[in-house]
């Protein structure tokens, strides 16, 4: 969970959210989405597995190219 | 992952492995929302040498001859590295003597049951294996009647309890 603190609307801003509203709408999504996790066969359930590798390998390359940037910014500032 | 099921059971077939169970993160997919996992986990019976010793060379053998590729401690067979274990301690034995034949596609392979799954978990006893005790229970399989068996029998009432200070 965010420790962000929420500040008072901008100025401009006319439109306020009510909260409960928020927290109902997460309710409802993330019980769809059990629902939705309880029908899936263990083949797909395991299809989402190997997806997962996919996106664990971006993630991977993503830092490996981060951290060669930042090392080349630092070396520029020495 | 049907490949790799599929040569699983063919050297159970031809008497290579005597038993084997899935289980792990791949056997907890089974019952409760897909856990993130980099590979397969077999609990196997092996079959004894002539000597009398479980060795697993004639495993790994036959299983680069089906066309895996060794790496570190797993097979790698098609996209999945396989990690096969041999029941090493008398509740994964039973895990895997207990174990319930699934459907994966056309195969059906034996895929240890959610209470052992519980129980094998608390004894590893890492922290991922306890999210996974609550993962499994929150599932709605496991059965608290045969799980309080299982930690009465093999003496996991420590981990129970590091589980419930943890989670409950």
């Amino acid at each position: 969970m965010s420790d962000a603190t929420v500040s008072a609307p901008q100025p401009g801003c006319t439109q306020v959210v009510n909260p409960a509203e928020i927290q109902a709408h997460i309710e409802k999504v993330k019980a769809a989405w059990r629902a939705h996790e309880r029908q899936m066969t263990w083949e797909e359930k395991v299809a989402a597995i190997e997806r997962m590798w996919e996106r664990d390998a971006q993630l991977a390359r993503a830092r490996e190219r981060l951290a060669l940037t930042l090392g080349k910014e630092r070396s520029a500032t020495k | 992952m049907r490949q790799a099921l599929q040569i699983l059971l063919q050297l159970r077939d031809e008497g290579t492995l005597a038993e084997f169970a899935i289980g792990g993160a791949v056997a907890t997919s089974f019952y409760a929302p897909a856990v993130s996992t980099e590979d397969l986990d077999v609990f196997a019976f092996l079959k004894p040498s002539a000597s009398g010793l479980l060795v697993l060379t004639p495993l790994y053998e036959r299983l680069q001859a089906l066309g895996g590729r060794v790496e570190n401690e797993y097979v790698v067979i098609g996209t999945w590295p396989v990690h096969i274990r041999p029941a090493y301690t008398p509740l994964v034995e039973e895990a895997v003597t207990h174990a319930s034949s699934q459907a994966f596609e056309d195969l059906t392979v034996r895929v240890v049951i959610a209470d052992y799954l519980c129980a094998i978990a608390l004894q590893t006893g890492r922290p991922k294996d306890y999210l996974r005790v609550q993962t499994l229970i929150e599932s709605g399989h496991v059965q608290s009647e045969i799980l309080s068996n299982l930690v009465n029998k093999f003496a996991l009432i420590q981990r129970w309890e590091t589980y419930v200070r943890r989670y409950g």
